[in-house]
């Protein structure tokens, strides 16, 4: 029975083998990587990747497949898998060979007389983050581990040494009999582990630890080099469904060396439903998509672009505009990934998604009919610049400012919330630039009655809330863990969080003593006496430093905060409009080109990079106009898409080849309504006759904007705004008041309607274009006939039922 | 009340379906098959019937489970950090046979041939399962071989072998070892010397090769002459082992008695006046009197949350001063084995204790070296059961007596035999002497090979032996402020190439 068995395997697999080259021809050459090598240590082998191109527009991944030769086997050998081990010194040529092409790789050895010993910073600690010694859960934990602490994911080798090698008489390791080390011994599960089997025997990892033991786990001399940059490679693959992928990890070093690290680098897969990726770096594509593959080595970051794209049925590609930087860039990247876009929106629905995104409510009927009826070419163009024009423009977008900037009476007074208020507003209307809007809050000081900006440093708690707001807000980064150790997913240390902490740290917010007994009136002081503050790690001063750059050179005594939003705000810089390009793409989109779009960093890379480039150079260019660019974004075609898929978009949820259907925000939601009803609603604890963007802060009572996810304004984060859906939101508009009420109020539209004495379809049309801002389409008018002459003469009746109906439906609570 | 119309592409009208799908999260995003389908619809059919095939083969396997090359390992891989002697949790062991059979205090772990009624099984699946504890759930693989297992009746084919390397004692080492304890006999002629897994001794006043006493730990933590000079103790163990201690005749090398206790090492400690008793901290929190004779009981005074690093009898024999990882020092009694106070909370872990019999001493990393009055800390006390007994009269500030700061982080302390000097070892190149009577400096040696971990005093004090993380041992004649360095060696051969690149 096993014989049977074994023998079916072995023709199974021969006949998986023979399948594997797909129907799709290679053309290019084969290409092994590196071309040439030059090794210089027994222990360091490199890895080759071998890679090819189809006729198909694929890469393809020979390095499992292939077949490699050495010229002289004495200088240096190749494993079945691609590894080339140096043997004695000399220079020989490598073949390989796949899919009947060949490729030649040049080596060089130059060992050194002496063997190299293991290093403890360039060998060991690698060892400990990929057996996972070091992570958070683990040895890595603050408090360490039944007693043995390592710094977290390797942060610092100067403490992580005597941790292995000193403390508790070098109980951990034992230099003269290695293989009986507690360390080895506990790794390979040979002794009970609560952290389980981390090596295995034999391994990598174990030999690379038992050597540096047995060779007297010795520390490193100062002038070891250090870890300068590490590169992936290949950098972008385009891969078939089901393809495997080797990727390739090397490292350079401040003595310009480079080491293949590809089996102790941490491989992981951005998107899991794209592909997985296993120990060393093999990546198998799993699904449609496109992901990120991200590789850490020793704190380092390296990321490579991987597209699993459907076979080349015919696809014929979209002609690339040229009269759009947006459509440009968002096209050129859908014919990369086989995707025709879907079609425009139709007039009706495109206003509306204009008219909720700009100016936070949906059109009326009289606009929806304006709008249909005008025959104008560049009548969308005109309704943008038109809605831009509108007070709810100042509404809408002051509010977006207000939750950024956390304006908030649960840390500012009154007369401060309204102040600061008035000064986004004023902001806003007259479309400030974002360069000098940054600026004047980062320079702010003083109370509401000196500068009303001075609310944003009163919002603090601290400095380090300082910094986190700001840098969270205006560079869309978290430096929160960087407080306490090196960002787990970004290259941020405590030097960085500190040098910014510098830059703020003059600020001190004090009691108001103009306004004694106002709750919360705080007024902002700046100290230029302040010097740099302590960085923890080393204790000693961090000087500023700013964020992700060079340490400037400042005169004692400066308020040291206009040297940083100068500096932020400068046309070059990395961050500013950047993010704050992307942040505002993600409000018209269900998405940032980054997301998320507070937490920028180099793992979570931009979808589509060169529209990101693009964008924001043209905002730079237009002197941060915020108008501009939403001029740009909304009259793309990218934007006013139809949320209908084709055949090639329907599993494209990244690259806005099609809208992708989003709930409508609280305050647009709820103003929406009272539109469409013509019942407004009272909130208390605000000032009578506002509507729902209008509202200084979330402390207000409205059970509506609170289950529909308003933010309380106390993170500087777009997500304390909650903006999925639950049951309570479907329950809260079947069962409860906020549409039934409306509907049946004797002063609501259906009662308004009856009134003029309409006939049915002039009714219905009515009740659409209030509701939903749209005409019913014929089938839609044909349904609601059959159901308002269900109910006789209860016309009223009728006219409500049908109207909580639609506002019930989908077509109400998203914008498609 | 269901409206059933039809705005075109979308259905009008909440339900939960639509809601729950319709309206997941900030994108709505069409409805899609599953990753799985869409993997598996790209595949040609004969490559599903290859699916199938393979799976046939993966069920054909549970013909035969071995307990041996496959239930052990994932036992060893996923349990045995919890399920192992000295922690058994719930109870339950599986690091040996019977312990396995016997099951945990939840009863057996598994029916033979039931997999359905076994705990085992009931454990490792469920959503999310109970076990592994805070670890990834088990492979189905992994399950499928558990539950085969079981249903095959639970057959021990073979008890799983664990290899632990043997203790190696080098002829001559490659780096010279780190000295991690030292004694003196009493009249001050003779060091005892603890390196690794070996115990050397050396006379200080002639160059006769040191004597080599081999064992079978893999670290000696604690070297120690008894108070007559008649015995010398050995202690220590495998780190996560067993600890243990070993008795020489320090005239002729020869063993006397060996006695292994727990499941990790001892940590230091000290003889009892009488010689008849040595004290040593232990893994588990306890302090372990262990008897010279290798028939007496071993007992044990279990008073700290963690390591108990050291430990020291007072001159009357009567209560023991101990010192923790767990930050604290605590006096306990002889002869009630209940603690009786603890006397101090230090920021860091505590490396030594000693007395003088006025007072216990206690240092360690924070760099303080206190004393502590007993009669003041211990006023009001009485032994009444396992907590600290009766409300203390005193608090610490009346009772601390404070030594100098140390310049670095305290390794080691020594008690001469007269009590009258206390030597203090750190990390730094300097170790000082102390009056006990007065707490002041008596001698400083300024240049010792740094760190220094283990110091020792003879009966008068006026000789010092200390050793280095370096593998160097210095001898100083301490007699007078001067102290006067009689010798420095290293132990044990090395071979000289590897020493010198240290």
């Amino acid at each position: 029975m096993n014989r049977i068995l074994t023998l079916l395997c072995a023709l199974l697999a021969a006949l998986r083998l023979s399948a594997a080259p797909a129907p799709d021809p290679v053309v290019g050459d084969l290409i092994a990587t590196p071309a040439s090598l030059t090794l210089v240590h027994t222990e360091r082998p490199h890895s080759l990747v071998v890679m090819a191109r189809t006729k198909g527009g694929y890469d393809v991944d020979f390095t499992g497949s292939a077949t490699f030769r050495s010229s002289n086997e004495k200088v240096a050998r190749v494993t079945p898998a691609g590894w080339v081990q140096p043997v004695a010194n000399g220079s020989a040529t490598l073949t390989v060979q796949a899919s009947g092409k060949t490729a030649k790789v040049s080596v060089t050895v130059q060992l050194p007389a002496e063997p190299t010993p293991a290093s403890f910073r360039q060998d060991v600690m690698p060892v400990l983050s990929k057996g996972g010694c070091n992570m958070g859960a683990c040895h890595g934990y603050s408090l360490g581990k039944n007693g043995f602490k390592l710094t977290l994911r390797g942060a610092d080798a100067d403490k992580d040494y005597p941790a292995l090698t000193d403390e508790f008489m070098e109980r951990r390791i034992n230099r003269h009999n290695p293989a009986a080390s507690l360390v080895l011994l506990k790794a390979l599960g040979d002794l009970p582990h609560e952290g389980g089997v981390r090596f295995d025997h034999g391994g990598l990892l174990h030999e690379t630890m038992r050597r540096w033991i047995a060779e007297g786990a010795r520390d490193d001399a100062p002038t070891l080099p250090t870890l300068v940059s590490v590169t992936i490679y290949p950098e972008k693959v385009v891969a078939m469904p089901r393809a495997r992928q080797q990727f390739q990890l090397v490292a350079k070093y401040s003595d310009g060396s480079l080491r293949d690290v590809s089996r102790t680098g941490i491989f992981t897969v951005n998107t899991e439903r794209v592909a997985r990726v296993d120990e060393v770096g093999l990546v198998v594509a799993t699904d449609l998509g496109e992901t990120a593959i991200v590789a850490r080595y020793e704190g380092i970051f390296a990321v490579a672009n991987f597209i699993v794209l459907p076979p080349n049925k015919g696809f014929q590609p979209t002609p690339v505009p040229t009269d759009n930087l947006v459509d440009r860039h968002i096209i050129t990247k859908l014919n990369d990934l086989r995707i025709r876009p879907s079609d425009l929106a139709d007039d009706e629905r495109f206003l509306r998604r204009a008219s909720v995104d700009l100016i936070g409510v949906q059109p009326k009927p009289e606009e929806v009919l304006a709008f249909v009826a005008d025959t104008s070419t560049d009548k969308r163009e005109k309704a943008i610049a038109a809605f831009m024009k509108r007070n709810e423009f100042v509404d809408w977008w002051s509010l977006k400012w207000g939750d950024l900037l956390q304006n908030s009476r649960n840390t500012l007074s009154d007369p401060a919330v309204y102040a600061f208020r008035e000064w986004i507003r004023a902001a806003v209307a007259r479309n400030l630039p974002m360069d000098e809007f940054a600026r004047e809050l980062l320079t702010a000081r003083g109370s509401f009655a000196d500068h009303p900006a001075a609310a944003y440093f009163a919002v603090s708690k601290d400095t380090d809330d300082t910094l986190q707001r700001s840098t969270q807000v205006f560079a869309g980064v978290r430096m929160l863990c960087a407080k306490c150790h090196p960002h787990p997913f970004e290259q941020w240390t405590q030097a960085d969080y500190y040098g910014v902490h510098s830059f703020f740290n003059q600020v001190a917010t004090k009691p108001d003593p103009r306004q004694t007994g106002v709750q919360n009136a705080k007024t902002v002081l700046v100290n230029l006496a302040t010097g740099s503050s302590t960085n923890p790690r080393t204790n000693k001063p961090q000087p500023p430093r700013y964020l992700g750059g060079s340490e400037p050179k400042l005169e004692a005594g400066v308020d040291k905060r206009e040297d940083y939003a100068r500096w932020l705000t400068s046309p070059d810089n990395p961050h500013f409009a950047r993010s704050l390009v992307n942040r505002v793409w993600s409000y018209f989109f269900h998405r940032g080109i980054m997301d998320p779009v507070d937490d920028l960093r180099s793992t979570s890379p931009p979808i589509n990079a060169p529209l990101l480039d693009a964008l924001t150079k043209d905002f730079v260019e237009h002197k941060f106009d915020l108008r501009h660019l939403m001029q740009v974004i909304v009259s793309s075609r990218a934007y006013q898409r139809s949320s209908v898929p084709n055949d090639t978009n329907g599993h494209d949820d990244a690259n806005f080849s099609h809208a992708i259907p989003r709930r409508l925000p609280a305050e647009a939601m709820l103003d929406s309504l009272v539109q469409a009803t013509g019942v407004k609603e009272n909130f208390g604890g605000a000032p009578a006759g506002f509507n729902a963007a209008q509202l200084p802060d979330g402390n207000v009572q409205s059970d509506f904007l609170t289950l529909f996810g308003k933010p309380q304004r106390m993170e500087a984060c777009e997500c304390e705004r909650d903006l999925g859906a639950n049951m309570l939101q479907a329950l809260h508009f079947i069962n409860g008041k906020s549409i039934l009420d409306r509907v049946t109020s004797a002063s609501g539209r259906p009662a308004l309607l009856i009134q003029q004495k309409l006939d049915d379809d002039k009714l219905i049309e009515q009740l659409y274009l209030w509701s939903l801002a749209r005409k019913p389409a014929a089938k839609e008018v044909a349904l609601a006939k059959k159901f308002m002459a269900a109910y006789g003469d209860k016309r009223a009746e009728a006219a409500q039922d049908f109207m909580w109906g639609l506002l019930n439906s989908r077509d109400f609570t998203l914008l498609h | 009340m269901k409206h059933g119309l039809n705005t075109g592409k979308e259905p009008i009208g909440w339900s939960v379906g639509c809601t729950m799908h319709g309206l997941g999260y900030r994108g709505v995003h069409h409805l899609q098959p599953s990753p799985l389908i869409r993997v598996l619809s790209v595949f040609h059919p004969w490559l599903k019937a290859v699916f199938a095939l393979l799976l046939c083969v993966s069920t054909a396997r549970a013909a035969d489970v071995s307990y041996q090359r496959e239930v052990w390992p994932i036992f060893k891989r996923h349990c045995l950090g919890c399920h192992t002697e000295g922690k058994a949790k719930g109870g339950l062991r599986l690091d040996d046979i019977a312990a396995l059979k016997k099951g945990g205090k939840h009863g057996a772990l598994f029916v033979a041939g039931k997999p359905d009624k076994s705990l085992l099984m009931q454990q490792v699946t469920g959503d999310p399962p109970e076990m592994p504890e805070n670890e990834p759930p088990l492979t189905a693989e992994k399950v499928k071989i558990l539950r085969d297992w079981i249903a095959q009746g639970a057959k021990i084919d073979a008890a799983p072998k664990v290899e632990r390397p043997p203790v190696v004692i080098p002829a001559t080492y490659a780096f010279a070892p780190s000295v991690t304890s030292v004694s003196l006999s009493p009249d001050g002629k003779l060091a005892a010397v603890a390196v690794r897994s070996e115990v050397v001794l050396f006379n200080v006043d002639d160059d006769a090769p040191p004597r080599r006493l081999a064992t079978d730990f893999d670290l000696i933590t604690h070297v120690e002459f008894s108070p007559d000079g008649k015995r010398l103790g050995a202690a220590g163990g495998s780190p996560q082992q067993f600890g243990g201690v070993i008795f020489f005749d320090p005239a002729d090398g020869k063993r006397q008695s060996s006695r292994r206790v727990g499941n990790d090492t001892l940590f230091k400690g000290s003889f009892s006046p009488d010689g008849q008793t040595i004290a040593l901290g232990g893994s588990g929190g306890a302090i372990h009197l262990i008897p010279v004779d290798a028939k007496a009981e071993v007992k044990a005074i279990d008073l700290h949350s963690d390591w108990v690093m050291a430990v020291a009898y007072t001159p009357d024999g009567k209560q023991l001063v101990s010192g923790s990882r767990d930050k604290t020092t605590k006096v306990s009694s002889v002869e009630s084995l209940k603690l009786l106070r603890s006397i101090d909370q230090s920021p860091d872990i505590i490396n030594a204790v000693a007395t003088d019999g006025t007072n216990a001493i206690s240092a360690g990393n924070a760099r303080a070296l206190n004393g502590f009055d007993f009669k003041l800390a211990l006023a009001g006390v009485e032994v009444t059961g396992s907590g600290n007994g009766a409300r203390p009269a005193n608090n610490r500030d009346q009772y601390v007596r404070a030594y100098e700061t140390q310049p670095e982080a305290v390794m080691a302390l020594a008690m001469s035999g007269d009590r009258k000097l206390l030597a203090v070892a750190t990390r730094a190149a300097e170790v000082r002497v102390y009056q006990t009577d007065n707490r002041q400096r008596k001698v400083a040696i300024a240049k010792a090979p740094a760190p220094v971990q283990a110091v020792a005093l003879n009966q008068d004090g006026t000789r010092l032996l200390l050793g280095s993380k370096t593998g160097e041992v210095q001898v100083y004649d301490t007699a007078t402020a001067a102290a006067k360095l009689l010798k420095t060696l290293v132990p044990v051969p090395v071979a000289p190439a590897r020493a010198a690149a240290r």
